[in-house]
């Protein structure tokens, strides 16, 4: 119901990382060591889903930190990849309401759009999928 | 160094080489820094490699998802000593410049997001058919709203309190000063409060006046929401025995060497030789667990099942049994034997176009240079590598052990060379090598490695 630029940090010595923000997928970008970061502006309806799922071996350690603006809406700095060599963090995050969403809660639709590392990268239209 | 380290070691029985990896490819290198475990790179990248006596530029755009990661890499490298590499002395110059391709789940039938996204429709669709979700979707539209709404009403609330509270005291005898004193300790507390109970109330109004349209589009995407967060954390099918990736590596190098044939005329005798050569290597990874599939698969149903009866998910905090990295790479690559320290060797030659002297004082001119003796040859190589990479449990992925094969299927050459390496990994980073020594068996001769890892 109000757009929100998010911006996405996942950091740990991982083999795949899959992020998503609204229940859309996030294209990260990997910084080459053990940072996947993006960008993005998204329309959120109530509470900021977010989903991730990780690969690795059991006992890498691994952090997310979703962030708006200076305020960090999720800070996990102690998660592990835990047997079957897979660590998940799924979690609601309540997001304060921005202005433009007054003006028509009904008229939102949920998309993640935005930068990766500079570049759009998010998209919407993927929920027909599977 | 080398000396040192071989003293250090000093095993008659064995040939010592070295091998340093900054940021390789793969930690898991042998003695000649080969492997054919491909840990992706992402990123710009710079390698710097004294006992290879290279330099490495590279970039790699990789997303971290099953979609094709791909790079090019620049390479420098020197056959005298690291230094000729930078002042141009360098007497056999070699420059490389390769490409890679690379992709995740290459034989999974299903990677994480199409796990995650089969599983999210068919979650949505059953949460939205939930009563209690139009009652999630207030909460939420009053949640989203109530800091905004309770920093507003404390302003315009906090005069009234602290007004009201000072009349009361001063009603039962309190000076004014002391009342005034007492509300400004009292009222932030009662303010809080006050406020957040209107804005409650206001904003249950509100949400209880949402349209059925409003509501049916809101209770979609919650549901949409509830059910990427119920899956990544529940679906059983996220546990996979295995997550595998290729990568397909070309590359063409150019080099050029002075080789010293003494048997030649004189003007003869220093020939320049160039090379033109090429590599394709393809490689192939799978990260297995070992632990038991079944018995994870089933602790993630009965999360989801007791979630679903209304009781609290069991936390299941499990000791994992470890993994293993299996890999195997295969390439044909056109090479030389510059780099046979037994059929050529790398040696200093100097010429004197000038001496004089006078007296006891001698004066030379001096023209050095370094140069290949012994008989060069150029041949296809045929590469095979394997490599099973072991982390037992116990050890907390603080120990990997590689159990590997190095053959040579080429008609030049042709080789079998089995070996074990230990490797200590970083506390939280099992891919990342502290240290390691490997062993290895070539032609008869043992082979001792040593693996050092500066990660940057």
């Amino acid at each position: 119901m109000g757009k929100h630029t998010i911006a996405s940090v996942i950091e740990g010595d991982l083999f795949s990382v899959l992020l998503r923000l609204e229940g859309e997928r996030i294209d990260l970008n990997y910084n080459g060591s053990t940072t996947y970061n993006s960008t993005n502006v998204v329309d959120v309806s109530g509470a900021l889903s977010v989903a991730v799922v990780a690969r690795g071996v059991p006992g890498a350690d691994w952090k997310v930190t979703i962030s708006e603006g200076a305020k960090k809406l999720v800070d996990e700095q102690s998660l592990k990849i835990g047997p079957g060599n897979l660590g998940t963090f799924g979690k609601n995050v309540t997001v304060a309401e921005t202005d433009d969403a007054e003006a028509a809660p009904a008229a939102s639709s949920k998309k993640a759009g935005g930068k990766a590392g500079g570049k759009a990268a998010g998209k919407a239209g993927r929920k027909g999928r599977g | 160094m080398r000396a040192m380290l071989t003293k250090v070691l000093g095993c008659a029985a064995l040939g010592l080489s070295l091998a340093t990896s900054a940021a390789a490819q793969s930690a898991f290198q042998d003695a000649k820094g080969e492997s054919s475990v491909f840990i992706k790179e992402g990123g710009g990248f710079t390698t710097i490699n004294p006992t290879d006596k290279s330099i490495e530029l590279g970039f790699v755009r990789d997303r971290g998802d099953e979609r094709l990661y791909y790079g090019v890499n620049f390479k420098g490298k020197a056959s005298g000593t690291f230094a000729s590499l930078f002042n141009g002395g360098t007497p056999s110059p070699e420059a490389e410049v390769g490409f890679t391709v690379g992709k995740r789940f290459f034989l999974l039938a299903k990677s994480d997001d199409e796990i995650t996204q089969t599983c999210q429709n068919s979650l949505k669709v059953k949460l939205r058919k939930d009563d209690k979700i139009i009652e999630g979707v207030k909460k939420e539209f009053i949640e989203a709203r109530k800091e905004a709404r309770v920093t507003e009403l404390k302003k315009s609330l906090a005069p009234e309190i602290k007004a009201a509270l000072v009349r009361e005291a001063m009603a039962k005898g309190v000076p004014e000063a002391v009342a005034r004193d007492a509300a400004e300790t009292v009222a932030p507390m009662l303010v809080e409060a006050a406020a957040a109970r209107t804005a409650e109330a206001e904003l249950k109004v509100k949400a209880d006046a949402l349209t059925p349209a409003e509501l049916d589009k809101l209770a979609d995407e919650k549901a949409e929401d509830d059910a990427s967060v119920l899956c990544a954390n529940e679906d059983p099918a996220l546990v996979q025995r295995a997550v595998d990736w290729l990568a397909f590596h070309v590359a063409y190098n150019r080099a050029s060497y002075k080789i010293l044939n003494e048997g030649a005329a004189f003007s003869d005798q220093i020939r320049k030789q160039n090379f033109d050569g090429f590599s394709a290597t393809l490689g192939f990874n799978t990260l297995i667990t070992l632990d038991d599939v079944g018995d994870l698969r089933a602790q993630r149903e009965a999360r989801a099942k007791a979630r679903g009866l209304g009781k609290s998910p069991r936390e299941v905090a499990q000791e994992s049994r470890g993994a293993m990295i299996l890999g195997v790479s295969i390439g044909v690559r056109r090479k030389n034997n510059s780099d046979n320290s037994d059929e050529l060797k790398s040696v200093e030659i100097e010429d004197q176009p000038f001496a004089s002297s006078s007296g006891t004082t001698q004066r030379r001119a001096v023209s050095k240079q370094t140069v290949l003796r012994g008989s060069y040859k150029e041949f296809m190589s045929v590469p095979l590598n394997t490599d099973v990479v072991i982390y037992p449990g116990a050890w907390q992925s603080r120990l990997a052990i590689d159990i590997f094969t190095r053959s040579e299927l080429g008609k030049t050459d042709r080789k079998f060379v089995p070996g074990v390496g230990l490797f200590i990994t970083q506390q939280g980073k099992p891919t990342k090598v502290v240290g390691g020594i490997s062993f290895s068996l070539d032609d008869g001769k043992g082979k001792v490695g040593l693996v050092g890892g500066f990660h940057f």
